[in-house]
Formats: structure tokens, C-alpha cells, sequence
């Protein structure tokens, strides 16, 4: 083995020296990465809460269209209503979430299919057609931490007039 | 290795060939620093992957254990749900049953481990059978991480035709006393919905 001189060994500080700064840069980066991948999975998390919350908003509208829909699709609004959207029939609004647990929330609203009237037209053409399928029941579901929404999910089932309203 | 040797023992004290003290401290020195952050990096990365597998086992249970009671209560006859023993436990029958042996069960333990009725109070189990004893003798376990008992929380409520399921989940349920929902590495998962009894 030859004698490492003065330069040579220079080089190796340098080349060692550069190679710790690789290593560190590296390890950040995956230590990074991996961070980021387990806000994602937390994200994840809250979006199975906020899903199961809408999943509770849909089987509320459900239960209200059976227990309160009439044959004509007419369905009386409930306390807490607004009817800001031609489509909408109950609905909650921003004010009128439905929690009953903590970081989760949820509301519904139920609406026609049809679109293209207004709202009191097709209620009165389904008064005098007798034609009240075709109704959706539509739900949000919210996860939410001191006042911050973490994730929402929405989803809607199709309502069916068979003797009383129920799920397509 | 006798070159090496010659190598070391020349540098010390020596003019002609070898490395010298400070170089080798030099050395040594670095490569410890080096050591450490690859260690501390490596470290971390370790730790918060291993917590996130457990995260994500957790996680995992929750959403097949809710599926699979909801998927179940909504084929239940609405007639014979009860919701037993201050909401830590429900019963019913499937349409079209009527022998109370053919009862399901849901219940959460309230014992610090498995072995003694009613169970661990940090799994959720499932059963069938006349009474919750009956069902225990039969019971699977369908999640653990469960922490409604730690934290108080009522897994079943029945109002009308509507059912109210509240899961809550933890890593380590037992130190919901010491710190709450926010313990670090240890945050509560919770999951509620409402099922409609379509029979």
C-alpha cells in the first residue's frame, strides 16, 4: 500500500465529506417522503369517518322519505329547511348539520331527478300524473376538528314510490 | 493485513508512510458523526413506520368491522332489535327467523382480557345464542383497538327503526385516562353512522 500523501488525503475528507452530505440528504428526503405518506393514510382515516357520516345522513333521508313522503312526492319539510335550490326538497343547511359525535357530522336532502321545472310545476305534474318516482336522496358527510374540515364524502341512493317510499 | 499493519504502526511517529494520528481521529470522527445521522434517520424512519403499520391495522379494522355489522343490521327484522346492557351490546334476529337460539349478538367486553365473560373490553365480538352467555361461548372477534369502554362511549343506540353505531378506535385504548384523544402517536379514530332496519 502506497503512502497516502497530503493531496490524497484532502481528497478523501472532501470525498468522505461528500458522501455524509449524500447520506444526510437522502435519509431527509425518505424521512420526508414517509412524513408525507402518513398525513396522506391520516387523510385516509378521516375520510372512512366523514364517509360513515354521510352513510348515517343517507339512512336519515331514507327513513324521513318513508315516514313522511307523500304519494303525490311531496315531502314536508322538517324543522330545520331551506329551499334555496329548485331541485331541493329537505334539505339541512349549514346551520343545521346533524351531529351526535364528536369530529363527525352529516345532513341530506332529498330531491327529483327531473330537472328542467320549477319546483312547483313538476310538484304540480306529479300531483295530477301521479308520478312521484324517480326521487334521490342525497347526503354529506363531514369529518371535522375544532371548527376545520378534515375531509367530506357525498353520496345519494335513488328513492322508489311502491307503496311508501323506499331505496331503488 | 501485514501491509495494513505496517501501514498504521509506520504513520505513527513516523515520516515515512502511514496515516497520521489526526488523520485517523479525523477519520473517526466523521465516520461517528456520519453513524449517527444515518443512525437518527434511520431511527425515525423505523419508529413512525412501525407506528403507521399499526395505524393503518387499526384503521383497517374499523372499516371491516362497521361493514360488516351494518351490512348484517340492515337484514335484521326490525322487531327484534334490542339494544342490551347500557348500549354495549345488541341482538337480533334475520328476517324470517323466529328461534331466540338463532339470536346475533354484538357486544364489547368489560374485562382486561379474554378469558372471562363478558370479555376484553377493547375488542368487539360477535356471537349467536339465546342470552349474551350463550353467545359468548361462541364468540369471534371481529376488532380489537376498541375504545368505547375507555372512553365511555355507547357502541349501540336504537331509536325507531333506526340504529346509531359509534366505534372508536385506539392504539392503546388504556391511555385514553392519562391524556385523552389527543395521547401522542395515539390518536382515537371514530367512526359513527346510522343503519335503518329494512325488514
Amino acid at each position: 500500500m502506497e503512502k497516502i500523501d497530503g493531496n490524497r488525503g484532502g481528497q478523501i475528507l472532501i470525498f468522505v465529506l461528500f458522501f455524509l452530505f449524500l447520506v444526510g440528504f437522502i435519509g431527509t428526503s425518505l424521512a420526508t417522503l414517509w412524513q408525507s405518506d402518513a398525513r396522506l393514510r391520516t387523510l385516509d382515516q378521516d375520510g372512512l369517518t366523514a364517509f360513515y357520516a354521510a352513510q348515517a345522513g343517507l339512512e336519515h333521508g331514507q327513513l324521513y322519505a318513508k315516514n313522511n313522503g307523500t304519494a303525490s312526492g311531496w315531502f314536508p319539510a322538517p324543522s330545520c329547511q331551506y329551499d334555496d335550490e329548485t331541485d331541493v326538497h329537505v334539505a339541512g343547511n349549514a346551520s343545521c348539520w346533524y351531529s351526535s359525535i364528536t369530529g363527525a357530522r352529516y345532513r341530506f336532502k332529498i330531491y327529483s331527478s327531473t330537472s328542467g321545472y320549477f319546483w312547483w310545476l313538476r310538484r304540480f305534474l306529479w300531483f295530477w300524473l301521479f308520478n312521484p318516482g324517480g326521487s334521490k336522496v342525497w347526503a354529506q358527510g363531514q369529518a371535522y376538528r375544532d371548527g376545520t374540515v378534515l375531509a367530506g364524502k357525498q353520496i345519494e341512493n335513488n328513492l322508489d314510490y311502491t307503496e311508501g317510499w323506499q331505496e331503488k | 493485513m501485514r501491509k495494513i499493519r505496517r501501514l498504521l504502526s509506520a504513520g505513527i511517529g513516523s515520516e515515512r508512510e502511514g496515516f497520521s494520528l489526526i488523520e485517523i481521529l479525523v477519520s473517526l470522527i466523521i465516520f461517528s458523526v456520519m453513524i449517527l445521522v444515518v443512525g437518527g434517520v434511520l431511527h425515525k424512519v423505523l419508529v413512525d413506520w412501525s407506528r403507521q403499520r399499526d395505524y393503518l391495522d387499526c384503521v383497517q379494522n374499523a372499516r371491516a368491522s362497521m361493514s360488516f355489522i351494518v351490512n348484517e343490521l340492515r337484514n335484521a327484522k326490525s322487531s327484534s332489535v334490542s339494544v342490551e346492557n347500557s348500549g354495549t351490546s345488541i341482538r337480533f334476529l334475520w328476517a324470517g327467523q323466529t328461534s331466540s337460539s338463532d339470536r346475533v349478538w354484538y357486544w364489547i367486553g368489560n374485562q382486561d382480557d379474554d378469558g372471562t365473560f363478558r370479555g376484553d373490553k377493547a375488542i368487539l365480538y360477535r356471537g349467536t345464542g339465546t342470552n349474551l352467555n350463550s353467545a359468548y361461548d361462541e364468540r369471534t372477534e371481529l376488532a380489537n383497538f376498541v375504545a368505547n369502554a375507555e372512553i365511555g362511549t355507547d357502541v349501540f343506540d336504537k331509536s325507531g327503526d333506526e340504529v346509531t353505531i359509534t366505534l372508536m378506535f385506539m392504539l392503546h385504548p388504556e391511555q385514553y385516562e392519562d391524556c385523552g384523544y389527543d395521547c401522542p402517536g395515539n390518536h382515537v379514530l371514530i367512526l359513527s353512522t346510522k343503519v335503518r332496519t329494512r325488514n
